[in-house]
C-alpha cells in the first residue's frame, strides 16, 4: 500500500501521539518510516530580532531538540520493528515537509493536528493546515 | 490497525479516486468500510424549489436524488467487492460535514477518509469546505487524499 510514510514531529507531546500512530500504520502496511523534524527558521529569526538571541546558539539548541525528537521516532520504530530513517531539516516547517515529501517520493504524510506552538483554540494548527494545502500526496491528520 | 474506515464520497471524480485509495488501504489492513454519501439538502433546496415551480413533483425529485446517491455509494461497494473488502453503504441527508462527523462518532470508526475537494470544489480553493470542517472538528484521525 505505502512504501514510505513521512512522519513529522516537532517534539511536542501532541505530535508524539501522531508519531506513534504513523509508526503503527507503517507496521500494519509494511512501510518504512521517514521521521522528520524541521528547525523553524521563522522562530530562529524572531528570537534573534526580538529577543537578541545569538543565531548560532538558538540554531544549535533547536537542532539538538530536533535530534532528540527524531531519535524518539527511531526508538518507537525500532520497538515496532519498522525500518526507519530520520532527518532534521531547516526551513519553514510546512514548506520543508511538503518539499521533502515530494523529493523523497513518500506515499503518505502523517502529522498531528496541533504542534508545540498550538494555540489549542485554533481548530487545526497552521503547519498542518499549510501541509494540507500544498501536499501532493495523502495527508493523515491525527488528533 | 483500523477496524472500520469511513469513506465520505460525493461522487465527484476526485472522491472516486480517494475512495479507491480507501479501499486499497482497507484491503491491506483488513478493515471494513462504511461509505457515506450525504444529500446536501441546504445546497439543493433552491434548485428543488425552482424545479417544483417548473412543474416537477417534489417526490420525484427526492426519488431522483436518492437514486443518484445510491448509484454513487454502490460504485464504492463494487470496488470493495472486487477487492474482497466488506463495504456497508450509508446515505444521509443534511450538512455534509456534520453528517460525516456524526456518523464517525455513532459508528465508532477509526479513520475518516475523504478527498480534498468535492463536487462543489472551486479548485482554486486550497482545500474544500467540507474537508476543512471535518478536519477542524473530528476527534478521529482524518486522511485527506488529493
Amino acid at each position: 500500500m505505502y512504501d514510505r510514510i513521512l512522519v513529522a514531529t516537532d517534539g511536542s507531546a501532541k505530535s508524539r501521539v501522531a508519531v506513534q500512530h504513523g509508526v503503527d500504520l507503517a507496521k500494519a502496511v509494511g512501510a518504512k518510516v521517514l521521521g522528520v523534524y524541521v528547525v523553524n527558521e521563522v522562530v530562529v529569526a524572531s528570537a534573534v530580532r526580538q529577543l537578541g538571541a545569538d543565531k548560532k546558539d538558538i540554531e544549535a539548541k533547536l537542532q539538538a531538540s530536533g535530534e532528540k525528537a527524531v531519535t524518539e521516532i527511531k526508538k518507537m520504530a525500532d520497538e515496532a520493528g519498522v525500518a526507519v530513517e530520520t532527518m532534521v531539516k531547516s526551513g519553514a516547517p510546512a514548506n520543508a515537509i511538503v518539499d521533502l515529501a515530494r523529493t523523497e517520493g513518500v506515499d503518505l504524510i502523517v502529522m498531528g493536528s496541533h504542534g508545540e506552538s498550538g494555540v489549542t483554540k485554533l481548530l487545526i494548527g497552521s503547519v498542518v493546515q499549510k501541509v494540507l494545502y500544498w501536499a501532493t500526496c495523502p495527508v493523515l491528520v491525527v488528533r | 490497525m483500523y477496524r472500520k474506515i469511513l469513506i465520505a464520497t460525493d461522487g465527484s471524480d476526485s472522491s472516486i479516486e480517494s475512495s479507491r485509495h480507501g479501499v486499497k488501504l482497507a484491503k491491506s489492513l483488513g478493515s471494513d468500510i462504511l461509505v457515506l454519501y450525504v444529500i446536501n439538502d441546504m445546497a439543493i433546496s433552491r434548485v428543488i424549489a425552482a424545479m417544483i415551480r417548473k412543474g416537477f413533483a417534489e417526490e420525484d425529485l427526492r426519488k431522483a436524488l436518492k437514486a443518484s446517491a445510491e448509484k454513487i455509494v454502490s460504485e464504492v461497494c463494487k470496488m470493495g467487492e472486487a477487492s474482497g473488502v466488506q463495504v456497508e453503504p450509508l446515505i444521509k441527508e443534511g450538512d455534509p460535514a456534520s453528517r460525516i462527523l456524526d456518523t464517525a462518532r455513532i459508528e465508532g470508526v477509526d479513520l475518516i477518509l475523504m478527498g480534498s475537494h468535492g463536487e462543489g470544489g472551486i479548485t482554486s480553493k486550497l482545500i474544500g469546505s467540507v474537508a476543512q470542517k471535518v478536519l477542524n472538528w473530528s476527534s478521529t484521525p482524518v486522511m485527506i487524499v488529493r
